[in-house]
């Protein structure tokens, strides 16, 4: 096995850059714009070619807005650099993987593939091989092992479809500012058109990033790593353009811009741009926090979801529930999955500030389960999402928050008519109570250990509700 | 050694290792259908790693492996310092979700299956891992190797073989065929005498600027 020496053509880092390009689709290789973002690989030929002005008497003013726009750039094409070779590959891959899967399926290729693997199966299996081979079950795993590939590499390819489109939406935006950019800096005449726009195309550029774009936010939603550059120092660059502009107000008074409205619109698209970005960077931070989170908590209920033993009419409200509900609370304030399904699973709570409740005369079951769903629901949700007092009891607190949040919102339903003014109240007092009662043994069926207030409370209660003052923070 | 996870990679190590003094480059081009090569590196990658010694840097477009970093972490290798401290979080994370989807799978499908190969065609064999789980960034089969091999000036005959080259500026290379080799035995014992011996001595001599 002797070497043996090649010359290459061109040079061994050409050949690098040229097979690495091979290796995309073809249609990212045409591309105009995916050729603008490769060939600004190295930011020497902005610096030496591109940005430099076509007469070569430059004031150092210059150099250090050369260097303001590279440093603009830099992050930006690094970015669109690596996502287009990122998109490009997973396309392509996906694209040759599906194609793979296609064939395979093809009927003799299964029976082909089959019979290849036939001897792993004989490992695990006293069978003949022949009973392997004609296996319609291992045929099926096979097929339907290929269909679920096929499936999902056909998705991995709609969805870098989708992330290609961005990504030349995006990279268009960013020629369009660097070329005008580029064409002001050219034409450095005092008379020029070009150079007139110069400040705002400079504005322009340096707050643009690739961080408040969609692409960045779909990749990093789907945890994607790529080695991002961190945005350009917005607040130096910005700082510095302000700073050539006041002192070589010749930029803008050539452009004939005002240069209160141009500092306020820099500094305003500045502002807007650090929020957003610091808003990025702030989930970026803390998604793998949350991930971690939740799955300490996947881990720690791995043997039993707690919850549903909390479901609507089933275990009643206690100390233990609230501590599962604290801490299923993850750092961004949202609840862990377990505890926002078993919420949601609750029925709502009820209000009565605009309407009345239904009047009954007599109540079928029907009517006392939904009743007492609504009784239960209201203390869970309250229960759970409400600051725990510390001197109550679980009863306590569970007969405390059942007359408040329920009795008194039922209570303001059945007087609505009175209250409002509006038609005749139907609901007297007695039936009401019987009402509470029929809720409280239901509950106290379940679990529950509370009581159905005295007609004496009630008739307070039926007096404050019915009253204009209402019942703001008062007893009954 | 020093595995890379893109042919990108290689252009930015390069610009690194020369200013710490290794003379040779080179790198190991196969697919994943190279099965010989692909077993081999597995362990042999240590071996390689001695035996091209200090002053030669070989990449592989590979994923290192948990075994490769602590490897490299504890010999201060240029690997480690130029790569692995700033993946080591990456891959450890990204390896526990790997398992997690494995194990998953094992559960779902039939546990062989993984050692499976598909037939896509007469005398087209694949892995299954290939069809379920491509790398994206080494070539998928052998006509994409083929593509990257045509830039540096190879055919479809020299696959799998071992490049060198002196510089990124230079224009030669130098290419050692692996083609004929079957096993990972044999592997083993032709790299160790293709090291100690001259051939390897002779690339150090190989043209700058080509």
């Amino acid at each position: 096995m002797k070497p043996t020496q090649v010359r290459l053509r061109y040079d061994i880092q050409r050949a690098f850059r040229e097979a690495k390009l091979e290796l995309l689709p073809e249609e990212l290789q045409q591309d105009t714009l995916a050729q603008w973002i490769v060939n600004f690989d190295s930011l020497n030929t902005a610096r030496g070619r591109e940005l430099q002005r076509a007469d070569r008497d430059r004031e150092p003013l210059d150099a250090i807005v050369q260097n303001i726009i590279i440093d603009a750039l830099n992050p930006n094409i690094t970015f669109y650099f690596a996502t287009l070779f990122h998109i490009g590959r997973r396309w392509e891959v996906s694209r040759r993987a599906a194609a793979d899967a296609e064939q395979a399926l093809m009927e003799d290729n299964l029976k082909a593939t089959l019979s290849a693997n036939s001897t792993i199966y004989l490992q695990t299996e006293p069978r003949e091989r022949h009973e392997v081979e004609e296996s319609v079950d291992y045929l099926d795993a096979i097929k339907s092992l290929l269909h679920q590939a096929q499936n999902s590499h056909n998705g991995l390819v709609k969805n870098s479809k989708r992330l290609w489109n961005i990504w030349r939406e995006e990279v268009s935006a960013l020629y369009g500012v660097t070329n005008k950019l580029v064409n002001s800096y050219r034409h450095n005449q005092p008379d020029s058109p070009h150079w007139r726009d110069l400040p705002l195309h400079l504005s322009n550029l340096i707050t643009y990033s690739y961080a408040t774009g969609d692409l960045y936010r779909r990749l990093s939603n789907d945890n994607i790593k790529l080695n991002f550059p961190p945005p350009a120092n917005l607040l130096n660059n910005v700082s510095i353009v302000a700073l050539l502009a006041l002192f070589d107000r010749r930029w803008l008074e050539r452009g004939g811009i005002d240069p209160h409205f141009f500092f306020r619109d820099l500094f305003e698209q500045q502002r807007e741009l650090l929020g957003r970005q610091a808003d990025l960077l702030e989930r970026q931070k803390i998604t793998p926090v949350l991930q971690q989170v939740q799955s300490n908590l996947l881990e720690r209920f791995s043997s039993e979801n707690p919850f549903p033993r909390y479901a609507a009419l089933k275990a009643p409200p206690d100390s233990q529930l609230k501590e599962l509900w604290d801490e299923c609370r993850l750092p961004d304030g949202s609840m862990f999955f377990y505890a926002q399904k078993w919420l949601s699973s609750l029925g709502e709570k009820i209000y009565f500030w605009s309407s009345d409740l239904p009047y009954k005369s007599s109540l079928e079951q029907g009517d006392w389960v939904s009743y007492a769903l609504s009784a239960d629901s209201t203390l869970k949700r309250t229960w759970v999402e409400s600051r725990r007092e510390s001197l109550l009891t679980d009863k306590e607190r569970a007969q405390r928050l059942f007359e408040r949040e329920w009795i008194q919102e039922m209570a303001r339903g059945a007087v609505f008519p009175t209250r409002a003014g509006k038609g005749v109240q139907k609901w007297s007092l007695e039936e009401f109570q019987r009402l509470i009662e029929g809720v409280v043994n239901i509950l106290n069926d379940r679990g529950y250990d509370i009581e159905t207030p005295s007609i004496e409370r009630l008739s307070r209660l039926w007096d404050l509700v019915s009253s204009k003052e209402g019942i703001y923070n008062q007893d009954w | 050694m020093l595995p890379v996870l893109s042919l990108d990679q290689v252009r930015v190590a390069w610009v690194i290792l020369e200013k710490e003094g290794f003379l040779l480059y080179g790198f190991l081009l196969y697919t994943g259908a190279d099965r010989a090569l692909v077993d081999y590196m597995k362990e042999g990658i240590y071996d390689l790693d001695i035996l091209s010694g200090e002053k030669c840097a070989v990449f592989v477009i590979e994923s290192p492996s948990k075994e490769w970093m602590t490897y490299t972490r504890q010999s201060d290798h240029s690997w480690w310092r130029l790569f692995g401290a700033g993946l080591a979080k990456n891959v450890d994370a990204e390896s526990g979700t790997a398992a997690k989807r494995r194990a998953l799978f094992e559960k779902t499908f039939i546990e062989n299956i993984h050692n499976s190969v598909i037939v896509v065609g007469q005398d087209n064999v694949v892995s299954l891992s290939q069809i379920l789980d491509p790398p994206i960034n080494l070539p998928y089969n052998r006509a994409e190797a083929l593509k990257v091999a045509k830039h540096f000036g190879l055919g479809a005959k020299d696959v799998p073989c071992l490049v060198f080259f002196r510089s990124l500026s230079g224009s030669i290379i130098s290419k050692v065929p692996l083609e004929s080799f079957h096993s990972q035995d044999q592997l083993k014992l032709f790299f160790r005498d293709f090291f100690d011996g001259p051939d390897f001595e002779s690339m150090f001599r190989l043209e700058m600027a080509g």
